[in-house]
């Protein structure tokens, strides 16, 4: 029952994806007909190089980052919520989001370029992770309890770094700068930023999809993955390790953007369960239309593109309000 | 009994005594003052012929060197010090104290500050409250600038009382009027189609998306020469890629230390499109002491400059020989050629850009 459930959701979202991605290709402060739109992306003609230029140079690769961005932190965010048997867990959890604000913030305050920008907040985003890994590798205790403490002192340290660096800032610029980054936005995207993300996202993926039975196997605890012949330990660290990866390097390219790795989980464990041979696929769908829709509405209806962690948080929060609401409805019939 | 009233006497005679010396230097001490109403609309009494004035907002310093009044600046804005012209075009501004946009109050008071040129009003308005005095001489005006281009000139005259600074501020008003009056005869005469007109404000890297809008000066001063100014429309200073391309403009004018970087931008896709690039329609904005843009010394050659650029076919001002001429005579500086034609292509003094 659930598996034609889930065949039915994840066909009707893959349809629903190619519907918003192309919809996201028409729409935008800049107005195209349907009719020039056809023209200018199947024709050469010359009436329409404005049209077509902004859609290929602005419209197709800000779609393509912001797709992969919602595949890769809804995965990331399932991941953690499973390995870590917690479902109010998100991407940022082990601090890489705090992290790639400091690295962030750190080039801008330098003055090095956007491609540095990227570098420096990813680098630093995984080094908070790994700084992470090792304050709970200190207490001898595999427990996720100890690496969930480990990620929130962290993340409080970078934190307060980040606070630091926001202040001796000083001049107004600059601070608008690591401000507006730290909202998240897809304006910079490239077709440069769609060749480094689309790599990593889909050989995670895929990776991903071939080995999640084991992830549900290591879903169910180390006593439970034991018994079954799995590499507790090996496995976990390997899907903490993609999972900041994933959300590293959009991170890095985005800025922090919130709530869709807590929210995009909920809502297909609504619909599949916690398996995540099931989840994951959908995830791919629903947190790649999810983030696409939120750029859309971020870049058409203002002059100024408002920022995607304004959207993301009303959407968010409207959204978990209905799971609870679901969930409660659920309690109540069972 | 009598002891008494006389040790009485004795000390009512004293404390008398003191409170007359109080008094006398109380009102020795004691500096004019004058009350004046300030961009905002603020009714504020400041002290009158202030000896340290802090000039935060960034168009109070180039107009009050250029007005004799260079001595009594303590410091300005760090964005307005930063500028390498300052240092070739005014080599005093070296002693100048760099102020950062919202300084703490005791940094005023450590300084014995008189008077600081604030650029927003909750920033006046908080040093008052700590009991420094402030006005706002803000960048913009409520609703447009039209009001507010001598404002700042005319407040200065009633805050130094000088004849020396009313003459240079009369004659400084005269000459943005005539400036201003000269280009829209010149252009009434002939048939002239309102172009579209972006300003890429590039005081910030923040790319093409960045501009000024309704209450600047710029949407003023492009407004009275004609242009249909794509900022008056905008709901925001940082319109989208797609916002700006939408507006399709018929003329770029880049300004700000970005000018140069934003040139570039706009050769690139999806701007190359336009037929304004394609027309190369992009012209750029001095940078002197203050950006030209900005109301300074050089307001009336902006003026000249852009009427030059834009419409080459009724108007060839000598801009280099203007520049030179009223730069020697506002701060007395002499720039060679090359200085001059650098300042002209927004560069530094060497010729190299102003980004740092």
């Amino acid at each position: 029952m659930k598996n034609k459930k889930t065949i039915i959701f994840l066909s009707a979202s893959l349809l629903l994806f190619v519907i918003v991605f192309f919809l996201a290709l028409m729409v935008g402060r800049y107005s195209i007909s349907i009719g020039n739109f056809f023209k200018a992306l199947f024709t050469n003609d010359p009436h329409f190089q404005t049209d077509r230029s902004v859609i290929i140079t602005l419209r197709i690769p800000r779609t393509i980052v912001a797709g992969l961005t919602g595949i890769a932190l809804s995965l990331s965010g399932l991941l953690y919520q499973e390995t870590f048997q917690n479902k109010l867990t998100s991407p940022d959890l082990l601090g890489v989001s705090n992290g790639a604000g400091v690295g962030a913030a750190l080039a801008i305050v330098i003055g090095l370029s956007s491609a540095f920008i990227s570098v420096l907040a990813f680098a630093v985003g995984i080094l908070t992770v790994m700084t992470t890994v090792l304050i709970a590798k200190f207490f001898r205790n595999g427990s996720s309890t100890i690496l969930l403490l480990s990620g929130i002192i962290v993340g409080g340290l970078m934190s307060s770094l980040l606070s630091l660096i926001k202040y001796f800032a000083g001049n107004e610029v600059k601070l608008a700068s690591i401000t507006y980054w730290l909202m998240g936005s897809f304006a910079n995207a490239k077709m440069e930023t769609v060749y480094i993300l689309l790599p990593i996202v889909a050989v995670s993926t895929i990776f991903l999809l071939s080995i999640s039975w084991r992830i549900n196997i290591v879903a169910l605890g180390r006593e439970e993955a034991q018994t079954k012949g799995i590499n507790y330990t090996l496995y976990r660290y390997l899907i903490i390790g993609i999972a900041t990866l994933l959300t590293a390097s959009t991170v890095a390219f985005s800025g922090t953007i919130s709530w869709i790795g807590l929210v995009i989980p909920h809502i297909v464990r609504l619909i599949a369960g916690r398996n995540t041979r099931k989840t994951i696929p959908l995830c791919i769908t629903f947190g790649g239309i999810f983030m696409i829709v939120v750029d859309i509405l971020s870049r058409t209806f203002t002059s100024e593109e408002i920022p995607l962690s304004a959207v993301t948080g009303l959407f968010g929060t409207i959204i978990f309000v209905i799971i609870l609401f679901l969930k409660r409805r659920d309690y109540h019939e069972h | 009994m009598k002891k008494s009233t006389t040790f009485l006497v004795i000390i009512m005679t004293f404390v008398l005594l003191l409170t007359c010396v109080g008094c006398t230097d109380s009102n020795n001490t004691k500096s004019e003052t004058v009350q004046i109403v300030d961009m905002v609309g603020d009714t504020v009494i400041v002290p009158k012929n202030p000896k340290k004035v802090a000039c935060v907002s960034r168009t109070t310093y180039d107009l009050l060197i250029a007005y004799g009044l260079g001595d009594c600046i303590d410091g300005a804005y760090e964005g307005t010090l930063n500028n390498p012209w300052v240092q070739i075009i005014y080599p005093e501004a070296k002693d100048h104290y760099i102020y950062g946009y919202n300084d703490s109050y005791e940094t005023f008071v450590v300084r014995g500050v008189e008077l600081v040129l604030a650029p927003e009003q909750y920033i006046a308005e908080g040093l008052r409250e700590h009991g420094i005095n402030a006005i706002t001489v803000s960048l913009y005006g409520n609703p447009t600038f039209d009001n507010y281009v001598t404002y700042f000139s005319d407040l200065v005259t009633q805050i130094w009382d000088s004849a020396e600074v009313k003459e240079k501020a009369e004659l400084w008003n005269n000459r943005v009027e005539t400036a201003i009056e000269e280009i829209q005869t010149e252009l009434a005469k002939h048939d002239v189609e309102e172009k579209i007109l972006f300003y890429v404000r590039g005081d910030k890297d923040n790319g093409i998306g960045y501009t000024d809008m309704v209450g600047s000066f710029t949407e003023y001063a492009y407004r009275v020469l004609g242009f249909d100014y794509v900022g008056t429309t905008l709901e925001t200073n940082k319109p989208s890629q797609e916002e700006v391309m939408a507006a399709n403009p018929d003329v770029f004018v880049c300004g700000g230390i970005y000018q140069n970087i934003n040139i570039e931008l706009l050769k690139q896709e999806p701007y190359s499109k336009l037929d304004s690039v394609k027309n190369n329609q992009i012209f750029n904005i001095p940078i002197g002491l203050t950006a030209f843009e900005q109301l300074s010394a050089m307001t009336p050659i902006f003026f000249y400059d852009q009427a030059n650029k834009i419409y080459p076919e009724y108007f060839d001002y000598d801009i280099p020989t203007m520049v030179e001429a009223t730069i020697n005579e506002y701060f007395g500086t002499t720039l060679t050629d090359t200085q001059v034609s650098y300042m002209l292509q927004g560069l530094d003094a060497e010729g190299n850009s102003l980004v740092r």
